[in-house]
């Protein structure tokens, strides 16, 4: 007769031994499942909020940018118009264009009639060497803004520089100690200084601005500009696609960039105070959900501990129980040829046959009751986590090994006490 | 068969050094129907258990044919215990959640095909006239069903020695006179019969008998002769 047919009918004979061991089982893998669906209850239902939470940030953020959109058609975009052949990468390196275009252009311009564009600047620069201070400079030419014929005038937004004049960077009347109406040689002509600038921090602290036909005349190149500045132009949306077009269909060979502006910033500091925002509202979100996950879990350890170790202690009682129970069966088992092996065979197939089965059913009592307790403790409507997003293949197979391997190690050493009893002794006391 | 020499067994005892055998020798043949005889606690039980492989001796030889028990691995040694030996015990020491069936395939394991196992107990309940009762429950049984489906048990390896430890100890008189009558028709078929018991209806018939008192051999007598 095989040991586990053995094992079988001893259990179906002593069922109130059999009962006693399930139940503790029952009660540890409750505990146990039921923790672990508290906690991933609590998992998903986070991962759902946060979710939401993104959704709710995205939906403000959308509607930020809408409203920033619709605040920035007041805000004024800056452009520079170079010519077209003009690299990016040079403008950007050098900071000036080594191309030309007509002066014209911008009275073209002027006289488009189109409206996006506001206030409008002609500019020659370049960076030369002021031969009399010995020193490299930006010089700009400037004749100040183009009214828009068409329009009613608006304040000028930049002073133009007289015919005889020259406006100073901070960095060089500081440096040359110009005053204004100091007098002033550049190139072999005289100005007297109109302007000093305040202290900018940019390069406009190194720049000198003449008047334009004068610059022209300086650096032979009269009749050309290199670029038209637009200011505080009108733009209908987060870019400036229409404001380019437009100059386009009047200035073709031209090409439109962006200046640093108060838009672009003002564009940036929404993004970023959203994004920092919504940033930390998630992490407030997550934090409070990661700090009641860890107090939930502690408190499910402790009482799982608690559980498995009383479980434990009581299997240990129960097969310690049973063997006393049938010691006479060991001695006579022994006495027909069971090797010790077989006798702890029996006891510990006992214990897990009892796992098994006791795992059988406290896996799905322990989901049913942890799903309730989690429910009770998220304040959620009961289906709102169904038991196929629930149920994971860890909720079912770690209390399973769990148990088996708890009924085993419990059983173990009683088991291999009972193998270990000399069949003589047993026989030699049941005979007295 | 079985060849006991000079065997002693002592223990440590709640009251000093306990002696329960000292130098005994027995001789047991195949088809020897062998009594060993003395009062309570003379030490026969001790012989049995030495006798069957479960009591290492403190000094002497015990051979079964021509092996010593006590110097094989565990894995012979049980082999020994579940083909050359059978047990019989006076409590009868049935497994109570097992039928009287199943009692009787214990001691054949899984070694042998379940069908020739079934079978073979089949016929020897039929033998013990116990074939109503092979799926009775032990404690459905009288005793002397009891010390009959014990012996089926002892019997169903088909060993070379049996061991009676007082078979008849708890029968009444008819039904310890059928347990002897079996246990005789065993010899008779060539399996040795040891049985320890102190009661005298048994000589009618043993081969041989040998007396024991506090654990010191005081006689054997070959019945066979008489």
């Amino acid at each position: 007769m095989s040991i586990f047919r053995l094992v079988l009918k001893e259990i179906l004979y002593r069922r109130g031994n059999f009962a006693m061991g399930f139940i503790s089982i029952v009660i540890a893998v409750v505990v146990l499942t039921g923790s672990m669906t508290v906690i991933r209850f609590h998992d998903i239902r986070t991962t759902r909020l946060l979710e939401k939470k993104q959704k709710e940030a995205d939906r403000i953020i959308a509607q930020l940018k809408d409203e920033m959109r619709v605040a920035m058609l007041k805000l004024g975009l800056n452009l520079v118009i170079l010519p077209e052949e003009q690299s990016i990468t040079g403008w950007y390196v050098d900071d000036t264009s080594a191309h030309y275009m007509p002066e014209e252009y911008v009275d073209k311009l002027a006289n488009s009639g189109i409206i996006t564009v506001r206030h409008m600047l002609p500019v020659l620069q370049q960076r030369i060497k002021w031969p009399e201070k010995q020193r490299r400079i930006i010089l700009i030419g400037t004749r100040g803004e183009v009214p828009n014929l068409h329009k009613s005038p608006r304040e000028a937004i930049v002073q133009p520089v007289s015919e005889d004049g020259i406006v100073l960077g901070w960095e060089l009347a500081n440096s040359l100690d110009l005053k204004v109406d100091d007098k002033v040689q550049l190139m072999g002509e005289t100005f007297a200084v109109q302007r000093c600038h305040a202290e900018r921090g940019n390069q406009d602290d190194i720049t000198a601005w003449i008047y334009l036909d004068r610059a022209q005349k300086l650096m032979n190149k009269e009749g050309e500009i290199n670029c038209i500045l637009a200011l505080q132009c009108i733009c209908q949306g987060p870019d400036f696609a229409n404001v380019r077009d437009d100059i386009a269909s009047v200035l073709p060979d031209t090409q439109v960039r962006e200046l640093g502006t108060e838009r672009r910033l003002a564009r940036a500091e929404a993004r970023m105070s959203v994004a920092k925002q919504t940033k930390a509202m998630m992490e407030t979100e997550e934090a409070s959900r990661l700090q009641l996950r860890s107090e939930r879990q502690k408190f499910a350890l402790a009482v799982v501990i608690f559980v498995v170790c009383a479980s434990a202690a009581w299997i240990v009682f129960l097969v310690a129980s049973n063997i006393a129970e049938r010691l006479l069966e060991i001695g006579i088992l022994k006495s027909i040829g069971y090797s010790s092996t077989n006798i702890m065979l029996l006891f510990i197939l006992k214990s897990a046959i009892i796992s098994l089965s006791g795992a059988f059913v406290g896996v799905g009592l322990g989901i049913l009751l942890g799903r309730m307790l989690a429910v009770s403790l998220e304040k959620v409507s009961f289906g709102y986590i169904g038991f196929e997003s629930l149920v994971s293949p860890a909720i079912v197979i770690i209390p399973f090994i769990s148990a088996v391997v708890l009924a085993v190690v419990a059983s173990w050493i009683p088991s291999f006490v009972a193998s270990q009893k000399d069949p003589a002794v047993i026989l030699q006391k049941e005979a007295a | 068969m079985l060849s006991i020499n000079n065997v002693s067994r002592f223990y440590e005892g709640s009251a000093g050094l306990v002696k329960a055998l000292k130098d005994i020798s027995v001789e047991v043949q195949p088809g020897d129907f062998v009594v060993v005889q003395g009062a309570s606690g003379c030490g026969k039980t001790t012989l049995l258990l030495t006798a069957g492989a479960m009591l290492r001796p403190t000094s002497g030889l015990v051979t079964i044919k021509g092996q010593n028990p006590y110097r094989l691995s565990n894995r012979e040694l049980e082999r020994i215990r579940r083909e050359e030996i059978g047990f019989v015990f006076q409590n009868f020491n049935l497994i109570p959640y097992l039928s009287v069936l199943e009692n009787v395939m214990v001691p054949a394991g899984k070694a042998t095909n379940r069908d020739n196992i079934k079978r073979r107990a089949g016929e020897l309940l039929e033998r013990f006239n116990l074939t109503e009762r092979m799926y009775h429950k032990s404690r459905e049984l009288s005793t002397g069903e009891q010390q009959r489906a014990a012996l089926a048990r002892a019997l169903i390896n088909e060993p070379s020695l049996v061991l009676a430890d007082e078979p008849t100890g708890n029968l009444d008189g008819d039904n310890g006179k059928i347990v002897l009558q079996h246990l005789s028709k065993i010899s008779e078929n060539g399996t040795a019969v040891v049985v320890v018991t102190h009661e005298m209806q048994i000589m009618q018939y043993a081969h041989k008998r040998y007396t024991i008192e506090d654990g010191v051999l005081v006689e054997r007598k070959d019945l066979e002769n008489d």
